[in-house]
């Protein structure tokens, strides 16, 4: 790649279709989360619960963190919808960034991923397809790059670095991590059941290819040839994960990064036009 | 398609900062110097690393005035599941600060609306743990006796109101 060819690919204009799927999926899986844990909002975000936190933020009262957390979900749909896109992208992380702060006791890495996400998208001009915004004049052939590459970055960084960090932990590489994960309290009745009939080398193995994956498709996933397969192991890592472990929407996130940040703007339109001749019922 | 020159500017910033914050959380680690780390860049890194094998419970233990003493039930207070088998109590770090301001909110709590002979005086709180058993979910009640350890971190921590 040349220096011109670098310096547009980091900081010149792309295709807005991917910042936009992955806006729209983003947004809707916040609302999905902030509707989940509305009903709770009384324990985990007003003052008649119990927090502990680092981060010096008011806490509301039992109405107020109702409040609170149904306009974490309002604002997300907004954003999932591409309606006043920046702005309900930006109300989302302001909701979010001051539930996270209040409730730091049930806090995971699910949520600071995603308050990293959605400040990287706000910076981006992912209203510019696929969004209410578009079809009111704000649609734009080709958008700033350097969100979409942070985007990647990231998940590609959180890969990379969980990696070098179950490299590095006694009993990953063997396995013994894994098959004790399964049975845990975060375990799903089927990790509980593949605890039970798994051999030790199959926990050995599925080890050693975590780790291999983790270390090895952040580079893959730039390269063109290889992406498909990256991807495509990916998802099923992540869809094991799912089904074997509660660990919340960070898999589902992780997929629809996968799915949407790292394709190129040909292969997303072509399986767009796919999934919708699949969907709608054809024409006479 | 390059883009005005303030925005490629901007994005170059934007780049170096952000390779520097992780590099910077990267390396703080092996050098020794884990308060350079940036959050919350590497807060994913450390998901599912280590598994103990053993589940824990946070037991918490009432003196009435009288003396008697009791199991203190925590879950009608903390109804949301933070794993698929705890609640969010037995997630809190088992340090004596963040344990002390569970003592004190738990008895704000209870003895607002306690009648006088059932208010707590003092409460205990232990971290009880037990090892898994493979592929079964095993509760406190069913780990053996032998395999049980209890962790005393607070005894008799008085209930603020009361204490002098």
């Amino acid at each position: 790649m040349r220096a011109s060819q670098r310096s547009q690919f980091w900081l010149g204009e792309v295709d807005p279709l991917p910042l936009a799927l992955y806006r729209a999926g983003l947004g809707a899986l916040l609302c999905a989360e902030g509707l989940q844990r509305l009903p709770y909002a009384a324990e985990l975000f007003s003052d008649a619960g119990f927090h502990r936190s680092r981060f010096a933020v008011p806490v509301p009262s039992p109405t107020g963190a109702y409040a609170l957390a149904l306009a974490s979900s309002v604002a997300a749909a907004a954003m999932a919808l591409g309606w006043r896109s920046r702005l309900s992208t930006l109300a989302a992380l302001a909701l979010w960034g001051w539930l996270y702060a209040i409730d730091q006791i049930g806090e995971k890495a699910l949520h600071s991923v995603a308050l990293v996400a959605l400040a990287m998208l706000a910076l981006s001009d992912a209203g510019a397809a696929l969004s209410f915004d578009a079809r009111r004049g704000s649609a734009k052939a080709a958008v700033w790059a350097t969100p979409l590459r942070l985007l990647q970055l990231q998940f590609a960084q959180v890969y990379f670095f969980a990696g070098v960090v179950k490299l590095r932990a006694p009993g990953w590489l063997d396995g013994a991590v894994l098959a004790r994960a399964m049975s845990s309290r975060w375990a799903t009745d089927a990790g509980l059941w593949a605890a039970r009939v798994a051999p030790d080398a199959a926990w050995r193995g599925l080890g050693r290819a975590t780790v291999a994956y983790e270390l090895l498709a952040p580079l893959l996933l730039f390269v063109p040839r290889a992406r498909r397969w990256v991807i495509a192991a990916g998802l099923a890592l992540h869809l094991g994960i799912e089904a074997t472990l509660g660990v919340g929407w960070l898999g589902w996130h992780f997929m629809l990064a996968l799915l949407t940040l790292y394709p190129s703007p040909e292969a997303l339109r072509r399986a767009l036009t796919t999934a919708r001749a699949a969907c709608l019922p054809r024409r006479a | 398609m390059r883009g005005p020159p303030l925005r490629r500017l901007a994005g170059a910033a934007l780049l170096a900062g952000y390779v520097a914050a992780v590099g910077a959380s990267a390396l703080a680690g092996p050098l020794g110097v884990g308060g350079v780390a940036v959050w919350p860049f590497n807060r994913a890194w450390w998901v599912f690393h280590a598994e103990s094998g053993r589940a824990h419970h946070l037991r918490v233990i009432a003196r009435f005035d009288d003396g008697r003493r009791d199991e203190v039930d925590l879950a009608p207070w903390f109804a949301w599941p933070a794993s698929r088998r705890t609640l969010r109590f037995d997630e809190l770090p088992r340090d004596e600060g963040t344990l002390r301001a569970l003592a004190a909110w738990a008895c704000a709590r209870h003895n607002r609306e306690a009648r006088a002979a059932d208010r707590w005086a003092a409460l205990s709180v232990s971290d009880v743990s037990w090892p898994h058993a493979r592929g079964a979910w095993r509760t406190l009640a069913d780990a053996p006796y032998a395999e049980r350890r209890e962790a005393d971190v607070l005894f008799d921590e008085p209930c603020p109101e009361r204490a002098p």
